[in-house]
């Protein structure tokens, strides 16, 4: 009996231990076949940490979204990479003299990536789309009143007011087929160099090359977005060469970085700003605002927490937007910490007051510029303090405003239309999302200005715009911070959009 | 019968309590699925459109009124971050993975922890003994998800064993997804396995000093013969409730390691769902997670009435 109880254990652990042998050794080639798919010549996985929302491009909040669909759709017109727009599935357009018609050509022979050919009504049928998608006020589109077609090959799209900042808000409007419509989230048919092959939520996105495109051809025939939540992990990923391409790597990260990858250097379109609440009495104070501007060390900040490769601003617009960005503000101020005591003593603050400091747990770039603008604004009799908190907090508390316990907060200011006002509305008194309770009616004035000029004269007034913004200390103007993105060795031409884009047909292997 | 019976109860109990803590803990942390969703784009007027849509415009107890009636019939609802697909779909693609990640951490720290505990406590004393000893306090005290980093560097980067971060999809390469799954699973395991010897050991360690031992050893039994006939017999007892526990650890401790490894199961949908503030998906990932450990108590609390017949009703 104790033989035969031996026996059969003996017989179940030899099972045991053939299964896993079996188990190692037939898996082992999917393994290392993954592995070699991964370095294919013709293929590209890129390491998103952002999630995508939905696969509908006229319904679409996130930044990591748009920049993933950008792949797939198109609008009439659509972002170039210099900030301005291209012609897309129109080949040329025309604005009328008061500035609310937009009259569209399109392009012959574009076709959707399922083979049929745009025609004028899944032109109109998708702007009105987009449009009713986006009547909020505040939005660009909130003053759209129609779509017509004018023509086999020309569609016209009128306004209720004319607004020189239409044509970036008109890039976003992706051209989708009618006969799809609102199904488009589960079969997402568009006019990109790329088309739709599967999607798992929450864990990729698989492209390949659209061979209907009517432009240049990708050199990179399948793409995969994954989509990943640990960027520690994420990191590894690009370190073993599993992932291709992986944005927003941070400074000590692309200094770790392994012979296997390499880092790109842009900047992302933000302005870093510390805002200031205007409601809280020393803050409303413009010789308290301009000290601590006095008293912050950008460059050091600079130094410490992208080597140097931030841009420098001194107003709202990020240096990104080179048309309307104003290198004469960013110089406003130079680091001076007598300067600073004087203008405190001056308003009346000699011996300081409290201050405590919003900073969302997002990054070490937020963590590291609190930090260091902590100890300096102590420098100055400031007693401040700051709070790390949860990016959900932080968020609800630029939505609702800030208020009595929090009168700053480190933010990244961003925006996915490229026009100016995008970038300097909030500082009118009167807009919704004012948080930080600014108010200067010179600005308002000249900001109304601005919005409604055209040309020349629009560039000079936003210079003028952020001029006074900067001397009235609107906010702590920092920077815009250097966009790192880690790329397999050997992959070659990524580009650098002003918008958060990421545009795999430019990408080739070397 | 009546034993069930009472067991089943419990088990609603349990769920849902869980489920009210989750939907209260959810109400009371800042920040919810419209202001997630819109992150800097937010305006008062945007939000207010958005929290409509999804309902989150409703009091607390209506919200969870209607999600209780819906659940009962077997619907989690929609995810109110991917707006196209359903509670259902979502759990159906990652609930797989996690099953599997777990079972083969169960196998891994039964298959090892057993042997381990039986020889460290033949051996007690003795120089090998000792180094056990020690070994398994270090390996308690590693956490899974540093384990689990360490391991992609040497056995992922470095010996190139599998491919970082790329676990493969469950219905196309299912022998290529137990493979990627026995790493993460070595993670989660080698604390356990620390553990449970430990534990085992210390368990034969006390039932040797119990008076059945002496007479079993004064009958004439060899020390093998007494060990295995009688006093692992009684040991494994306590063993058996303590791997019910270690149960409800594994599945917790793959909510982290499934973060490490990048593997699309059911954890990482709870955490990114945390993040997202996509209460639908975490109250069903989390009553999903609580029924299974229940269940597997009420499986092990059963199994324990099978070996020792003195365990009453």
């Amino acid at each position: 009996m104790k033989k035969f109880k031996a026996i059969i254990a003996m017989a179940l652990c030899l099972i045991f231990a053939t299964a896993l042998v079996a188990c190692d050794g037939g898996t082992q080639n999917g393994g290392s076949g993954n592995n070699s798919s991964g370095n294919q010549s013709d293929s590209v996985v890129f390491g998103s940490t952002l999630g995508l929302e939905s696969l509908d491009p006229h319904t679409v909040q996130q930044a990591g979204t748009r920049a993933i669909l950008f792949n797939v759709f198109e609008g009439l017109l659509k972002q170039s990479s210099d900030g301005g727009v291209v012609e897309a599935v129109a080949k040329s357009y025309e604005i009328s003299e008061d500035g609310t018609t937009y009259t569209f050509v399109l392009r012959d022979g574009v076709k959707f990536s399922d083979g049929s050919e745009v025609t004028a009504e899944d032109v109109k049928y998708s702007i009105e789309r987009y449009a009713a998608n986006h009547s909020g006020e505040g939005d660009a589109f909130s003053i759209f009143k129609e779509a017509k077609i004018t023509g086999d090959n020309t569609v016209e799209i009128v306004f209720n007011a004319s607004d020189n900042e239409l044509l970036s808000a008109i890039s976003l409007a992706s051209i989708i087929p009618q006969s799809v419509g609102d199904s488009i989230s589960t079969n997402p048919v568009g006019t990109g160099p790329y088309k739709y092959v599967s999607y798992a939520e929450g864990e990729s996105l698989k492209l390949e090359v659209n061979e209907n495109y009517w432009g240049d051809a990708p050199k990179i025939a399948n793409v995969e977005f994954k989509f990943l939540d640990d960027p520690a992990t994420a990191y590894q990923m690009l370190q073993a060469g599993t992932i291709n391409v992986l944005p927003y790597l941070s400074a000590d990260q692309v200094a770790t970085l392994s012979d296997a990858a390499y880092a790109e250097t842009g900047y992302m379109t933000y302005s870093f700003q510390m805002f200031l609440d205007s409601n809280y009495a020393p803050l409303s104070n413009a010789k308290v605002r301009q000290a601590i501007c006095y008293a912050i060390d950008k460059d050091s900040i600079n130094q410490i927490t992208s080597n140097g490769k931030a841009g420098n601003i001194g107003a709202n617009i990020p240096v990104t937007m080179e048309e309307y960005f104003s290198a004469d503000a960013a110089n406003t101020y130079t680091y001076d910490v007598e300067k600073a005591k004087a203008l405190m003593a001056e308003a009346g603050y000699a011996d300081g007051f409290s201050l405590k400091i919003a900073v969302p747990n997002v990054n070490t770039l937020y963590t590291n510029s609190a930090e260091i603008i902590v100890e300096e604004l102590k420098a100055i009799g400031i007693d401040v303090s700051m709070e790390l908190m949860e990016t959900e907090k932080w968020y609800a508390l630029y939505c609702d405003g800030l208020n009595d316990e929090y009168q700053a907060i480190i933010l990244a200011w961003d925006n996915a239309n490229l026009a100016p006002n995008a970038w300097t509305s909030i500082f009118t008194s009167t807009a919704a999302n004012n948080f930080m309770h600014y108010s200067n009616a010179q600005y308002d004035e000249t900001f109304a200005k601005a919005k409604a000029a055209s040309g020349e004269e629009k560039v000079k007034l936003y210079n003028e715009l952020q001029k006074i913004v900067a001397e009235d200390a609107g906010s702590a103007f920092l920077f815009t911070p250097a966009d790192y993105v880690g790329l397999s060795t050997g992959l070659k031409g990524y580009t650098y959009y002003p918008a958060t884009i990421w545009d795999m047909s430019t990408l080739y292997y070397e | 019968m009546k034993y069930i019976i009472k067991k089943i109860i419990t088990l609603i109990i349990a769920l849902l309590l869980i489920s009210i803590i989750t939907f209260v803990a959810f109400s009371v942390i800042p920040g919810d699925a419209a202001l997630a969703k819109l992150g800097t784009s937010a305006t008062p007027e945007r939000l207010a459109e958005l929290r409509h849509e999804m309902g989150l415009d409703e009091p607390v107890l209506v919200r969870y009124g209607q999600w209780l009636v819906n659940a009962l019939h077997g619907d989690f609802g929609y995810s109110l971050q991917y707006t196209d697909s359903t509670v259902n779909k979502l759990i159906g693609m990652k609930l797989p993975y996690t099953l599997i990640l777990s079972l083969l951490s169960f196998v891994m720290i039964i298959a090892a922890s057993f042997p381990l505990g039986i020889f460290s406590a033949k051996k007690q004393g003795s120089a090998a003994g000792t180094v056990i000893k020690v070994t398994s306090q270090v390996g308690m005290s590693v956490p899974a998800f540093f384990l689990g980093m360490i391991l992609t560097l040497v056995l992922g980067i470095g010996l190139k064993l599998f491919a970082v971060g790329l676990c493969p999809d469950i219905k196309t390469d299912f022998a290529g997804t137990v493979y990627y799954l026995i790493f993460p699973a070595i993670a989660i395991a080698i604390p356990k396995i620390a553990m449970t010897s430990r534990f085992l050991r210390n368990s034969i360690l006390s039932e040797m000093n119990k008076n059945y031992v002496r007479t079993a050893y004064s009958k004439g039994n060899s020390d093998n013969e007494v060990l295995y006939k009688h006093v692992l017999k009684n040991a494994l007892i306590p063993v058996i409730t303590f791997l019910g526990i270690i149960i409800a650890d594994i599945i917790a401790g793959s909510i982290i390691v499934e973060m490490v490894f990048n593997v699309p199961g059911l954890g990482r949908m709870i955490v990114t769902g945390i993040t997202n503030r996509d209460y639908n998906v975490v109250q069903a990932g989390v009553v999903i997670v609580a029924a299974i450990v229940i269940i597997v108590n009420f499986l092990v609390d059963i199994l324990y009435k099978v070996v020792d017949k003195r365990v009453q009703a």
